[in-house]
């Protein structure tokens, strides 16, 4: 897939899952790993990105098997961000796939 | 690849970065690792599903990753890059150096000219005011140190563009 592309695509899924509650890193590099084909090498890089962006806040928090967890919670820019991504994808994936049904 | 070999690697490309950020990229991954070793996976596994320290980097630092670690990719060597900002640092050193010469001592007498100054004002000869050229001479001292300052902050900010225009250069 195009790494721009899929780029994008990787922003909106982390924001997706963060919309549905705190979770911390591993967690999410393995959720989108386990539906799209990525390393989850750049899953770290990307939740770093959105952070300084202001879309997530982190914290730390003791796990039950040793050292603590760092934990990524969504911000309310994080959600509209989230909103928007989402409507494009949506326009976008509605425009593409319109050239499957019709006969041009 | 196990869990050293990629944390060294991945640390070995995260050069132009500060030290507090490289810390905090190190230990997102130190976790990535507990977490997958508790999960039952190998290091092994927990690598190659992380992908290439290379491509993790570049995400973080831009294209303009430094290769200087040896063990990784023979085919990106670029030996122009790391002699050039060497030599920038070495001169930017030796200009600080020559600029630290020059402006101490002088500072240095200024100040000490306006001790005898305030010295003499008040407790040695009361009637002569030498009021202005004490006000002239500690002026001078903080505008000596004050140069100082501003020469040293420029040095360094023009080196780093440079250096970061150069390992531009060299990877794009």
């Amino acid at each position: 897939m195009n790494p721009q592309f899929k780029k994008g695509v990787l922003e909106l899924c982390a924001l997706t899952l963060l919309c549905g509650g705190d979770r911390y890193g591993y967690e999410l590099a393995e959720l989108i790993r386990q539906k799209i084909a990525i390393s989850e090498g750049t899953v770290y890089p990307m939740l770093k990105r959105l952070q300084s962006e202001g879309y997530f806040e982190t914290y730390l928090r003791e796990s039950p098997n040793g050292p603590a967890r760092k934990y990524y919670r969504i911000t309310t820019k994080g959600k509209d961000r989230q909103a928007l991504l989402k409507a494009q994808w949506l326009e976008f994936s509605g425009q593409v796939e319109s050239f499957f049904s019709e006969d041009i | 690849m196990n869990k050293n070999q990629f944390l060294n690697e991945l640390y070995s490309y995260l050069g132009s970065l500060s030290n507090s950020e490289k810390a905090d990229i190190m230990r997102d991954f130190d976790e990535h690792f507990r977490e997958g070793a508790s999960a039952g996976k190998t290091e092994e596994q927990i690598c190659f599903e992380l992908g290439s320290p290379l491509e993790c980097a570049k995400q973080y630092v831009g294209e303009g990753v430094t290769v200087v670690n040896k063990v990784s990719r023979p085919a990106y060597p670029n030996p122009t890059n790391r002699p050039k900002s060497k030599y920038l640092w070495s001169l930017a050193f030796f200009l600080n150096l020559i600029e630290a010469i020059f402006s101490l001592p002088i500072a240095f007498s200024l100040f000490c000219v306006g001790t005898i100054l305030v010295v003499l004002d008040f407790y040695l000869i009361p009637t002569v005011s030498f009021v202005p050229f004490t006000v002239l001479s500690v002026s001078l001292t903080l505008a000596v140190f004050l140069g100082s300052i501003i020469f040293l902050l420029l040095t360094a900010y023009v080196l780093k563009i440079m250096i970061k225009k150069i390992n531009g250069e060299v990877r794009a």
